[in-house]
């Protein structure tokens, strides 16, 4: 089926910083830059049919100007184009909402022609059941995708998404902002964070053939680890997020062979009141710098300011970015996490019950990657690895997962827990 | 002490008591709720051991950093500050 939308508004401007960045990206990846799609499911509450559901999706461009919002490759610059209206395909299935996601994430999307979003119906008879979104990186990133999903909810419950407080501006809107004095002042403060800076690649010694393909990625389930740094972020009073990204930074050095990480975390830039709430892709990376010289409990009390400075360097114009020729480490990190679940204590009796759970699993490989050394971190928890082998082979990433783990368990064991014999715990990972 | 220091003494102590119960405020509104202003106002516990994550404390840094025109410093001392409300309000008070 096909939802017409209309909704009053449009025009071009220059790409956003977000925009821009992932732009870059995909630039780096193509053709496999499918890689920066992904998707998000929401369960249809009560009993709604086909034509409810497309009501309420026919107003969701008009709440979030991106979802109408296509590209412009014609002149020197890639440009935004908003649209005023148009017609979004709609697939209706009754196949499992997981191979569904699967399917509409796969292929990479034509920027200048498709609308930036996928959209299908799952029936379960006359009703719906779920609908599954398929999103293009250039619209939104995860966090503006839950914004959309929060407001087709209320949308398909009430018929109106519910009122929000000062609208949040559009990414037209934001790209004008960027570009005046305000944006320039930030741009400017971020852009000193990183000319300080030196420049570095981590991960700059081929080690090996690389394998065919060239691109892996190590996946390690362990609810372990998750248990573990909720009790480090505790004693440390820090976040959980913080505390990976320490161990991630301390561990990429020493598989690097090097004393100070320079890593970049993938910060979502929703600081601002006036970006809480926009669905656009913010996200951009921001330039974490630590010694990492220096026992692991140092480290932490060190990572929480050198935190805040990534988190303020993130906001930054990818343009002063490749004039400055500023570091670009080719390593990173990325806890898409939506909800960090909080510091908190865990005995020792719990983290060794935990420690057999642990799985590892190869779930993608390609061709190619705009990275080295990716970090990714979801779920309750799931730590992933995505190399390109030829810097570290397939049996150096899963080493890197394991002392991961190991270094995590261990610090819990060890800070939060008390010394004892758990120091064992780790001892066999 | 002179009537007019002390007089002085005490406006700085009444301005930096307003500082600090906006402050809460702010601080309620960055954690999304999960501090309340009157926990943030009441005891002698840091911010961070109220559960105070990262993001929240970005978001007060960009809260303080628009309404009051000082710029907090990334460093550990601007850590530290932003973990305790009273040398925070302090802070603020004396830079206006």
């Amino acid at each position: 089926m096909i939802v017409d939308f209309a909704a009053p508004g449009t025009g071009s401007a220059p790409l956003t910083w977000g925009q821009r960045a992932i732009w870059d990206a995909i630039g780096n990846t193509a053709p496999d830059d499918h890689y920066f799609n992904f998707g998000r499911i929401l369960k249809v509450p009560g009993e709604r049919s086909p034509a409810q559901v497309a009501a309420a999706l026919a107003l969701l461009p008009a709440l979030h100007s991106a979802l109408r919002t296509r590209l412009d490759l014609c002149g020197a610059e890639p440009l935004q184009r908003l649209e005023s209206g148009g017609g979004l395909p709609v697939l209706l299935t009754t196949d499992d909402p997981e191979t569904v996601l699967a399917g509409l994430t796969a292929e990479r999307f034509d920027y200048e022609r498709d609308w930036p979003l996928r959209v299908a119906l799952v029936l379960d008879g006359a009703r719906v059941s779920h609908v599954v979104f398929g999103f293009c990186h250039m619209a939104t990133d995860g966090l503006g995708a839950e914004i959309a999903l929060r407001d087709l909810r209320m949308l398909i419950l009430r018929g109106a998404a519910p009122p929000a407080g000062e609208p949040a501006p559009s990414p037209l809107d934001l790209a004008h902002w960027q570009q005046g004095p305000q944006g320039r002042r930030v741009a400017e403060r971020a852009a000193a964070l990183w000319e300080g800076v030196p420049r570095r690649v981590m991960f700059d010694r081929p080690r090996a053939v690389a394998a065919r393909p060239p691109i892996w990625r190590a996946q390690l389930s362990s609810p372990a680890m998750g248990l573990a740094v909720r009790a480090i972020a505790a004693t440390h009073g820090t976040s959980t997020s913080t505390v990976l990204l320490a161990a991630t930074a301390a561990l990429a050095s020493r598989f690097a062979d090097r004393e100070q990480c320079t890593i970049l975390p993938i910060v979502s830039n929703r600081f601002r009141r006036d970006t809480t709430r926009i669905v656009s892709t913010l996200s951009q990376e921001g330039l974490f710098a630590i010694d990492t010289g220096q026992d692991f409990g140092a480290l932490l009390g060190e990572a929480g300011p050198a935190a805040l400075r990534a988190y303020r360097s993130a906001f930054h114009d990818p343009r002063d970015r490749a004039r400055g020729a500023w570091v670009q480490p080719l390593c990173c990190f990325n806890d898409m996490r939506f909800t960090e679940p909080g510091p908190a204590g865990c005995t020792r009796q719990e983290l060794r019950a935990a420690l057999p759970k642990s799985e590892l699993s190869w779930p993608l490989s390609q061709e190619k990657l705009n990275c080295r050394f990716c970090v990714h971190v979801s779920g309750s928890l799931e730590v992933s690895l995505t190399a390109d082998t030829a810097y570290l082979p397939r049996p150096a990433m899963e080493d890197f997962l394991y002392h991961l783990e190991s270094l995590l368990v261990t610090e819990a064991d060890r800070g939060a827990l008390g010394p004892g014999p758990g120091h064992r715990l780790a001892s066999g990972v | 002490m002179s009537t007019t220091s002390n007089a002085a003494s005490s406006n700085a102590a009444t301005a930096t008591a307003a500082v600090k119960e906006r402050l809460a405020v702010l601080v309620e509104e960055s954690s999304d709720g999960a501090i309340a202003a009157a926990g943030a106002l009441s005891g002698n516990v840091p911010l961070s051991e109220q559960g105070l994550t990262s993001l929240a404390r970005m978001r007060l840094v960009d809260a303080i950093e628009a309404e009051y025109g000082v710029e907090i410093d990334l460093d550990a001392r601007g850590w530290q500050l932003l973990d305790d409300l009273d040398a925070l309000a302090a802070h603020l008070a004396a830079a206006r």
